[in-house]
């Protein structure tokens, strides 16, 4: 009994220490099983950061353009990111202290080559198919119509062409957009030159999908017409208003919006800030007496600059008939307002710029290949280019008037000197009204006269010609010596008054006259001169006109521009590739047809960019019966910071043209690098028809801030 | 019972014991930092969201700047007995996309008890990349 009861000890303490160790063993291998699942957790929460990386992406992305659907082939780095597009899809990674998250999207169906067909993503199998996530994206934003997204019920491919194996996942409204989001997050990445490529062992997912869509509370809301000011349209027939990709197609004013003619649109709104005056049916078009958001800001900043740029001075620049350019020292208004008009001078073109004799219609070509800017040549700093035979303008429709042409003789100096300072007194030439005015110009703009007095009286002699001593003179000291002396006024008739020298050399005085103020003077004194000129008057101009003449801007896929700091005055025919006319001033375009073609989706799509207006004028004077319009086609984005004027019609029906409109037109009324002010920046468009197309991704390449804020319809998370 | 046979049964005992105390303190201290870690990944993870949620439209002057304060924001929040300190930080990721951020909160806390030897400073980091609107 005794030996019986001497193991007890032993046997107890075994038993309690394997009891003990049955304990301890169950406490530690519960602690990895907890482990295990904040783990877990924590690699979830960390797909989910990157499902919504991945969103923000998509966003960022859509807002530069709404049809982005990954298939160009990209890649982003950044600090803590590295994004790979390309193909339909795209792997992002974003760095999470020593480890990293990845985001997946995919617009590739995988559903074979590229198809029109309405289902089809429209691209070609990737060279690497995903068969570890099924599920597909789908930009429908500039759809009209809602769209079926499948779903990869295979591994291998996600579905065959339209109709899919098995139903579609769902159904893609019109202008939305399905994206589906992987988001992953692993301990262990393989890393190839620092990027990261793929996970290492096990990682976590998640999948989101997100139905998104153009916000109301956008910061621009887009248009195919914007106006700080007011909006008018006149068409002799009702307005098109449509946009690509079934977006809605919108013509936007801060002020008030007129339009004749009624508007026909399958998704249109016509937006204003003020009053409505619209005649006419409105078709498929809703009007909204709201708007509050900004209108697009195409800074100059944004604009590209000439790149390794040919170049001419300021000045105005005609074109002949045989193909030579002849420059004049003058600013286009001074050269139109001159008669007789200066001839000038022959200049040979810069390399780039090509002019060819035709014997067909266009007579002219003149063929710009490089960048052209212009330098201010002195004082001037405005372009013009027009035929010899001038490329006037009605003032009925604004711009610059037609100039009558040339009736009186043309004067020398030695002829005006004549006739003012004839030593045969009896045949000095008297002032008057017109001829007074002259001198009085020219003379206080002259900068061999200094003024000495300017209401100096008391008799002259008529040795040295007369002047009245009836009414005040003005008294100019004349540089090298000698006095000219200008009567104030007129005196009453028949008393007369004479301009009147004291030992100078007037010729001088002349010919260091401003071309404007000498032109004047030949002017009035042959207008006054009693006897037939002493010069034959000039032949009525017989030069080219502005349909004879032809303007080719051949930019191709790299753009061509003319760049001026002052204005752009063209009076030929354009015809414009991947072209720009970008002025700091104004930009007029006359007298004949207007036809820019640019590329979307760049700082190419800009056709026409002014700091001050833009005004074409497509009437041609020169035709008989009054005059005919050509058409107006702009493709592209036309931006200016004050008005735009467009004149392809006359209003009253009989003389039209046509004005086509293919991506945005914009009158922003200020300096886009600020705010608009509403009531400034007009836009008017007088046309026989107006056809306007709204084309988003002309603006995309231009106003990169992002105009299409997108809203978050729904979040489905598995 | 001899001697011997109690002597062999109080050393087992003692084994025993020290082996548990071993492992419960080596548990303890795994299970302490894997606690902190959760903790400061879900402080992270917080101040995260909360930082997105109070962020401002598109069109404040925020979107605008291309560089930020170094930390941008910061703050220490006393959980259990650690002190979690966290610090936001903003890149820029114009170069990528227009209107493109970083957005990182980093939590840092001094790794074990208050008084004895620890893990020393510990950090997670979370990210995630945010568009301006």
């Amino acid at each position: 009994m005794r030996k019986s009861r001497r193991a007890i000890m032993l046997v107890s303490v075994l038993l309690f220490s394997m009891l003990t160790l049955m304990f301890a063993t169950a406490a530690i291998s519960l602690a990895p099983a907890s482990l295990a699942r904040s783990a877990a957790d924590s690699g979830l929460t960390a797909s989910d950061r990157a499902t919504r990386s991945g969103l923000d992406w998509v966003r960022s992305r859509i807002s530069q353009d709404p049809r982005w659907n990954a298939a160009v082939a990209q890649t982003f780095t950044a600090p803590g990111l590295y994004v790979r597009e390309g193909e339909g899809q795209v792997v992002g990674w974003v760095a999470e202290g020593s480890s990293w998250s990845r985001f997946r999207i995919r617009f590739n169906y995988q559903d074979g080559a590229a198809s029109s067909a309405p289902d089809s993503d429209g691209m070609n199998d990737p060279s690497t198919a995903w068969t570890d996530f099924p599920y597909c994206s789908c930009n429908n934003l500039t759809g009209s119509n809602s769209r079926p997204l499948p779903v990869a019920q295979s591994l291998t491919s996600s579905s065959s062409s339209s109709p899919w194996t098995g139903a579609p996942q769902l159904t893609v409204p019109s202008t939305a957009m399905v994206v589906s989001i992987e988001g992953a997050s692993g301990r262990n990445v393989s890393l190839n030159a620092g990027t990261p490529q793929n996970f290492i062992g096990a990682y976590h997912k998640r999948v989101a999908q997100v139905v998104l869509k153009l916000g109301n509370n956008q910061p621009i809301t887009d248009a195919a017409v914007m106006a700080a000011g007011n909006l008018l349209l006149t068409s002799s027939s009702v307005v098109q208003l449509n946009a690509t990709g079934g977006a809605p197609a919108r013509m936007r004013t801060k002020s008030n919006l007129t339009v004749n003619a009624g508007v026909t649109s399958p998704l249109g709104e016509l937006m204003h800030a003020g009053s409505q005056t619209i005649s006419g049916t409105l078709s498929g078009v809703t009007v909204k007496s709201e708007d509050a958001t900004g209108l697009y800001r195409i800074p100059a900043s944004k604009v590209r600059v000439p790149s390794s740029p040919i170049g001419l001075q300021a000045g105005t620049y005609l074109v002949d008939a045989t193909g030579h350019l002849l420059y004049v020292n003058m600013e286009y208004k001074d050269y139109v307002a001159a008669s007789p008009k200066p001839p000038g001078t022959a200049v040979p073109t810069p390399a780039g710029m090509t002019i060819a004799v035709t014997s067909g219609n266009p007579k002219v070509s003149i063929t710009l290949t490089k960048d052209l800017q212009i330098s201010p040549s002195g004082a001037l700093t405005g372009f013009a280019l027009v035929p010899d035979g001038g490329a006037p303008q009605s003032a009925t429709y604004g711009g610059i008037a037609a100039t009558t042409p040339p009736t009186s003789p043309v004067l020398t100096t030695p002829d005006i000197l004549a006739q003012y300072f004839n030593s045969n007194y009896s045949n000095k030439m008297p002032l008057d009204t017109a001829t007074l005015a002259a001198w009085q110009a020219m003379a206080s703009a002259n900068p061999r006269l200094t003024l000495a007095n300017s209401s100096a009286s008391g008799s002259r002699s008529n040795s040295s010609g007369y002047a009245t001593t009836s009414v005040p003179y003005t008294e100019y000291s004349v540089s090298g010596g000698g006095r000219l002396l200008i009567p104030n006024t007129l005196p009453t008739p028949p008393t007369q008054a004479y301009i009147w020298q004291v030992g100078a050399n007037i010729s001088n005085v002349l010919n260091a006259a401003a071309p404007a103020e000498f032109a004047g003077l030949q002017t009035a004194t042959a207008a006054s001169m009693p006897a037939p000129p002493a010069t034959p008057p000039a032949a009525a101009s017989a030069g080219l006109k502005p349909k004879d003449l032809e303007l080719k801007l051949q930019g191709g896929s790299s753009g061509v521009m003319l760049a001026n700091d002052g204005d752009i005055t063209i009076g030929a025919q354009i015809a414009s590739n991947g072209s720009a006319l970008v002025s700091k001033g104004d930009i007029h375009l006359i007298g004949t047809s207007t036809d820019f073609n640019s590329s979307s989706g760049t700082q190419l799509g800009l056709n026409l960019y002014a700091q001050g207006s833009i005004t074409v004028d497509a009437y041609d004077l020169d035709a008989t019966a009054g005059g005919t319009f050509h058409s107006v086609k702009l493709q592209g984005v036309v931006y200016a910071w004050k008005d735009v004027t467009v004149l392809a019609a006359d209003g009253s029906g009989s003389s039209t043209g046509p004005f086509t409109l293919k991506g945005s037109l914009v009158a922003y009324g200020g300096d886009p690098a600020g705010s608009s002010t509403a009531g400034t920046g007009n836009v008017t468009i007088t046309a026989g028809s107006v056809d306007i197309t709204y084309d988003p991704s002309y603006v995309a390449g231009l106003a990169p801030a992002g105009p299409f804020s997108m809203k978050v319809l729904s979040w489905h998370q598995f | 019972m001899t001697l011997a046979e109690v002597l062999l049964s109080l050393g087992l005992c003692v084994v025993v014991i020290l082996s548990l105390i071993a492992l419960a303190i080596s548990a303890l201290r795994s299970n302490s930092k894997s606690s902190d870690t959760v903790v400061a990944e879900a402080r992270a993870n917080q101040v995260l969201d909360e930082f997105v949620y109070g962020l401002p439209p598109a069109t404040d002057p925020f979107w605008a700047q291309s560089s930020f304060s170094s930390p941008y924001q910061q703050d220490t929040t006393q959980i259990g007995s650690n002190n979690f300190t966290t610090q936001v930080y903003i890149t820029s990721l114009g170069t990528a996309a227009p209107g493109l951020f970083r957005c990182a909160v980093n939590t840092t806390w001094q790794g074990g008890q208050a008084g004895a030897a620890g893990q020393g400073r510990q950090v997670v980091e979370v990210a995630r990349i945010l568009y301006a609107q």
